[in-house]
């Protein structure tokens, strides 16, 4: 009577599975806990809405040339796709620059307004959703995995090899993020920069932003019970790195990459600002914003679209990263 | 073992009551320091386990109980190979694992595994139940997918957790029930040996009970050999069957569970075993409580580690035994012998470690007690009440007294300190020989009691 | 029993306010501590025990709250409550939170938590922080409160008490840290100590110390303590009366000679007969089967039905009301169970539950 049969307890009437708790674990509880708070519920709507004006102008042009062809066919098909400055001698003149839609001289057909060019600056905007937040996720992926790899492997075996990849980091952290990307353009491209090197440049850059923070949590990680029960057991380090470690190390990463990914854009904007980045004709905000500089007094709403445009998506990734942050943080605990 | 559901009936290539390991002087040391530059500098070692032999029976028990830092649990770690020993030979089946590499031993966990104290952090909170139980068998190549499925899920059954509940997560589980999924993962592999590193501790008392059932009735249907790491000394007399007691990184006592219990021949032991709180108001406890805290493991004291606060020290010289490798001058005053009335020996080294601890005022209105200086009759009437009860002691002990009362009459408490204790504790046989004895014992078949006491 | 008793604590009820729903923490508990008297409350992990003496000291946080209940120490009222209308809500004369905190807390009611670590301050030396909590209790200058301050070191056994003055709390043992609380809470000559779990985290030998030290620091300064406790083995040897906690309520009350040798209560018993002796032997440990229901949604009748091996059917519909057994020596007896009531236990059927059922553990917790 003291202890059970073991045999019988099998028999034991049980209460179903909840399928509540099946969700605490994961990215669908997160989703779920995202979504009752609402400023990152509004990160997540803004988020949503540039990634899906980026996918939608990449996937078919055809389509957005039928959407957008309402607005300006012409303007579509020569000015955003294919055009050159040379082409269309700069020029201040208020005639090729139109004016938004609700200011004097302006035309619904161009709502934003048309840039020096005469292109239409809203279509022009889209299109730069797409390289900003293409830019956005692959240099914050470069530095997410490069740093995930570095901080782990780091982390969990310390010693020297930790020595070795955290002195590395170190120097590579020691220099000025702008600095390090744009004499890394200039050399990849062999003086000729342009976006894709700006991109990986700054990946780079970010990988001991990364590295830094994910060994800071696998030191505490590695502590834990189930590592050496792991060890224990015979499982082989990669394994117990891949399987324990950068699982449970992973949440504030997350976090750090959403909240990275707009301080990406920024920088990449700024690099194209600079002409480091994305060449004319390509339509990125940054390098619009770089061409709308000597505009600012007679057309104004050529810096301020592209401002706007970096401003909000920035405030989406952040309001998202923060949503995450309290959405991932008390999970363990309940 | 190629049905995954047929558990237990492994009893490997020895039977119950063999020598499944044997550890011999087996040591551990840490540095004190760390990062790359502490090595310039010589940081000093600590001995987590120093010069530790045992062996483990097939099929038993064996608890090793301490307080915290005496270093048992990183002795059980050093016998696993997830820390390697400094010095020493740990024996598997007579392979000795101390000369293999990570590489060559990690085929061999499969018959070593291990269960924790914290029921929180033993489980990967990402995992499910069942996949933590399979990893060691995945790790290990035993079976299929679908065999360590099923496997996992007899084991959960014999654990007492519901074969279902194969698909949650840790955090739906209460502490007592983590604790059986870690007995399932730890099963999984059918080992030898299971290291338990405190598995009880964390839980409530009647929690307790119930995994401490679950464990004998495993250990009954698959003769797994358990080392139970334990501060607890109750726990340990439920679920042992030999217990060895340790101290400061050595074992102090090691004898068959009844003999320890009923017949204690350590001064340690006998204190620790007088400190627990019986749950019984009728109880006549009567403690002689240990005075003191352990001492650092960097620089352990001389001789038998535990004679700065034994209350049973040897008196200088008592012993006639002639330390060899010694100045012939040491060799004198060592075997110099008081001769005291064994009260009056026990007032003398009270006094030596009150003074050591300034655990006693001369003039109770100063707080401050350096500051002061009070004529020597004083101070000696002050002792009398305080200490020497039993009378003064004579001849070459009063001698020494005398000079250390001059010392304290003029607030020198560091001289007096150091002068007794020269003279008194450095003397013993204690502090001179480490102690290494087996006595013949009562019940069971082994009692090693490492105390002068018992040459 | 001539005294009047300086803590009495009646119907308290501490609730606590989470998303999930309510949550009973304390549930209607009543016991009294007389002067002098080591009063201990034993229970497992979520009997709520802490959150009984965080009560008694208000200092119940967010979300939780005490909902109703009379708290009186000596002539104060701690917590007090008044209907008006449909709510209860505080009388007049209960102390606001400015008067807690400078007349009761820290001068008349101390508290020694378990973990002396997070007690203190890591960042000031140990004889700073004594200092500064007697300059802010006792009408003391900075000298004389130095000197009272190393007096209370070497009163709790602190070796060297004038070189530790200046040391910090790294620098210090478990014990140790745990001596130099006790010696806080001294400090301020308070009458009342709590004590929560003080000897958890501490190794055996140094629990031994403690519980001697204590022992011979009440008989010196004749302090009252609520000795909080899971282990039975403190409470045999300390304790002067014992309250036990089950789910939120006291179940039973008796003196510790009473408690263990005249058992009144189920719970108690399977409690007393699940723990491993140091002194003797013992075959097979009879454990509590399953686990402590959630204080969220309390079984219906007698909370312990669940796990009672005694239960019957009547346990789960008809709640026991905790009255006085036996006296013993001047003191109550309490329980509340139903075999002691005339509800018609005897002809009750036994119920199925965890403790016939055999399952151990096999509960999901929430």
């Amino acid at each position: 009577m003291a202890h059970a049969d073991p045999d019988t307890q099998a028999d034991v009437e049980q209460e179903p599975v909840d399928d509540e708790f099946e969700a605490k674990v994961g990215l669908s509880y997160t989703l779920a806990k995202v979504k009752q708070d609402t400023t990152a519920r509004l990160g997540m709507y803004i988020v949503g809405a540039v990634i899906f004006l980026a996918a939608f102008v990449t996937i078919d042009s055809n389509i957005s040339t039928l959407t957008f062809g309402r607005i300006d066919n012409f303007v579509f098909a020569e000015n955003v796709l294919g055009n050159h400055p040379e082409r269309h001698p700069p020029a201040a003149e208020a005639e090729t620059t139109l004016p938004p839609f609700f200011a004097d001289g302006g035309v619904l057909s161009h709502p934003l307004g048309t840039d020096i060019y005469g292109r239409d600056y809203f279509t022009r905007l889209i299109y730069g959703s797409q390289v900003s937040v293409t830019v956005g996720i692959v240099a914050t992926g470069i530095g997410l995995i490069g740093g995930t790899i570095v901080g782990a492997v780091s982390g969990y075996y310390g010693g020297w090899i930790d020595d070795v990849f955290m002195r590395t980091v170190e120097i590579l952290y020691s220099i000025p993020a702008l600095v390090l990307v744009i004499v890394f353009t200039v050399f990849v491209s062999g003086g000729r920069p342009d976006i894709q090197y700006a991109v990986i440049g700054v990946g780079i850059a970010f990988i001991p932003v990364f590295a830094r923070l994910i060994r800071s949590r696998v030191l505490s990680v590695r502590e834990m019970d189930y590592i050496e029960a792991a060890r224990a057991s015979g499982v082989r380090d990669r394994n117990i790195i891949l399987r324990h470690v950068i699982p449970n190390s992973f949440a504030p990463v997350l976090v750090l990459a959403t909240l990275q990914i707009g301080v990406t854009i920024l920088i990449v904007a700024g690099l194209s600002f600079l002409g480091y980045g994305a060449q004319p004709p390509t339509a990125d905000w940054g390098q619009m914003l770089s061409s709308a500089r000597g505009f600012m007094l007679p057309s104004p709403w050529l810096s301020i679209w592209p401002g706007l445009a970096i401003l909000v998506t920035i405030m989406g990734f952040n309001l998202l990263g923060d949503g995450l942050q309290d959405a991932l943080d008390p999970r363990i605990k309940d | 073992m190629s049905d995954a559901t047929t558990v237990g009936n492994d009893t490997g290539d020895i039977e119950a009551g063999e020598t499944l390991m044997e550890i011999d002087h087996v040591s551990k040391y840490f540095s004190s320091g760390s990062g790359f530059l502490s090595g310039f500098f010589g940081s000093p070692d600590v001995k987590a386990v120093d010069d530790v032999s045992f062996e483990i029976k097939k099929g038993e028990t064996i608890a090793v109980v301490g307080e915290s830092g005496c270093g048992k649990s990183t002795l059980a770690r050093t016998v696993l190979q997830l820390l390697r020993p400094t010095a020493g030979s740990v024996r598997y089946k007579g392979q000795d694992l101390t000369e293999l590499s990570d590489k060559e031993i990690r085929p061999l966990r499969q018959n070593m595994q291990m269960i924790f104290q914290d029921p929180q952090s033993s489980l990967n909170p990402r995992m499910k139940i069942g996949q933590i139980v399979e990893e060691p068998m995945k790790a290990h190549g035993l079976y299929d997918s679908e065999g360590r499925t099923e496997r996992a899920k007899v084991l959960l059954n014999k654990v007492g957790l519901d074969p279902s509940h194969y698909n949650r997560y840790p955090h739906e589980f209460s502490g007592g029930q983590r604790q059986r999924v870690n007995l399932a993962r730890a099963l999984s592999t059918d080992p030898d040996l299971i290291m338990c590193d405190e598995p009880v501790s964390a839980l409530d008392v009647s929690i307790q009970a119930q995994v401490l059932n679950t464990m004998q009735e495993l250990q009954d249907e698959f003769g797994v050999t358990y080392l139970f790491i334990s501060h607890d000394l109750s726990v340990v007399r439920y679920i042992a069957d030999r217990v060895a007691v340790m101290y400061l990184g050595q074992i102090a006592e090691l004898a068959n569970k009844e003999e320890l219990f009923e017949n204690p021949k350590h001064p340690y032991t006998e204190a620790l075993l007088d400190a627990i709180p019986v749950p019984d108001p009728r109880a006549t406890n009567a403690r002689g409580t240990l005075e003191g805290d352990v001492p650092s493991p960097i620089n352990p004291p001389s001789g038998c580690r535990f004679r700065t606060r034994c209350p049973k020290v040897i008196q200088p010289g008592a012993l006639g035994k002639e330390p060899t490798d010694l100045p012939d001058e040491v060799q004198a005053a060592r075997l110099q012998s008081y001769e005291l009335e064994p009260a009056v020996w026990q007032d003398t080294l009270a006094f030596t470690r009150a003074v050591n601890r300034r655990s006693f005022v001369l003039d109770e209105g100063e707080s401050d007690q350096t500051e002061i200086s009070l004529p020597p009759e004083e101070v000696r009437t002050r002792l009398e009440s305080l200490f020497f009860k039993n009378g003064w002691p004579e001849g070459e002990v009063e001698r020494t007294i005398n000079a250390a009362i001059d010392s304290l009459s003029n607030g020198e408490w560091e001289d007096a300190a150091t002068l007794l204790s020269n003279t008194f504790e450095e003397n013993s046989i204690c502090a001179i020989e480490q102690p290494t004895y087996t006595v013949a014992p009562e019940r069971g078949d082994i009692h090693v009691v490492n105390c002068h006491l018992h040459r | 029993m001539t005294d009047e008793p300086i803590l009495t604590v009646e119907n308290l009820k501490t609730q606590f306010f989470t998303e999930q729903g309510v949550v009973r923490a304390v549930d209607g508990i009543s016991f009294d501590v007389y002067p002098g008297e080591i009063v201990g409350l034993v229970g497992e992990s979520g009997a709520g025990k802490s959150v009984a003496t965080s009560s008694v000291m208000r200092l119940v946080d967010n979300p939780g709250e005490i909902v109703g209940g009379e708290i009186t120490y000596k002539n104060k009222t701690l917590v007090g409550f008044e209907r008006a209308g449909d709510e209860l809500v505080p009388r007049d004369e209960m102390l606001t939170n400015e008067e807690m905190r400078t007349q009761v807390r820290g001068n008349e009611i101390a508290i020694i938590f378990q973990d002396p670590m997070e007690s203190l301050n890591p960042v000031y030396t140990i004889g700073h922080q004594l200092k500064e909590f007697i300059l802010l209790n006792r009408e003391l200058d900075k000298k004389a409160a130095r000197e009272e301050a190393i007096t209370m070191l070497r009163e709790v056994g602190i070796p060297e008490p004038e070189e530790r003055f200046d040391d910090y709390p790294h620098e210090f043992s478990g014990g140790m840290r745990q001596r130099v609380l006790i010696a806080m809470a001294l400090a301020c000559q308070p009458e009342l100590i709590i004590a929560d779990e003080p000897t958890t985290a501490l190794d055996v030998t140094v629990e031994g110390q403690i519980l001697e030290l204590v022992k011979e620091l009440q008989e010196e300064y004749g302090t009252s303590f609520l000795w909080v406790t899971h282990d039975m083995g403190v409470v045999a040897e300390i304790c002067d009366r014992v309250n036990v906690m089950y789910l939120g309520e006291i179940v039973e009350q008796a003196t510790v000679d009473e408690l263990f040798y005249e058992t009144q209560h189920p719970y108690t018993n399977a409690l007393l007969n699940s723990i491993p002796r140091p002194d003797q032997t013992i075959e097979e440990l009879v454990p509590i089967k399953g686990v402590m229901p959630e204080a969220i949604n309390p079984p219906s009748g007698c909370r312990f039905h669940t796990r009672c091996p005694d239960a019957r059917e009547v346990c789960t519909e008809i709640e026991p009301t905790y009255s006085e057994i036996t006296t013993y020596d001047g003191w109550p007896h309490n329980a509340s169970c139903l075999k002691h009531e005339d509800v018609g236990y005897d002809v009750s059927e036994p119920i199925e539950n965890e403790a016939r059922k055999g399952t151990e553990g096999t509960e999901v917790v929430q």
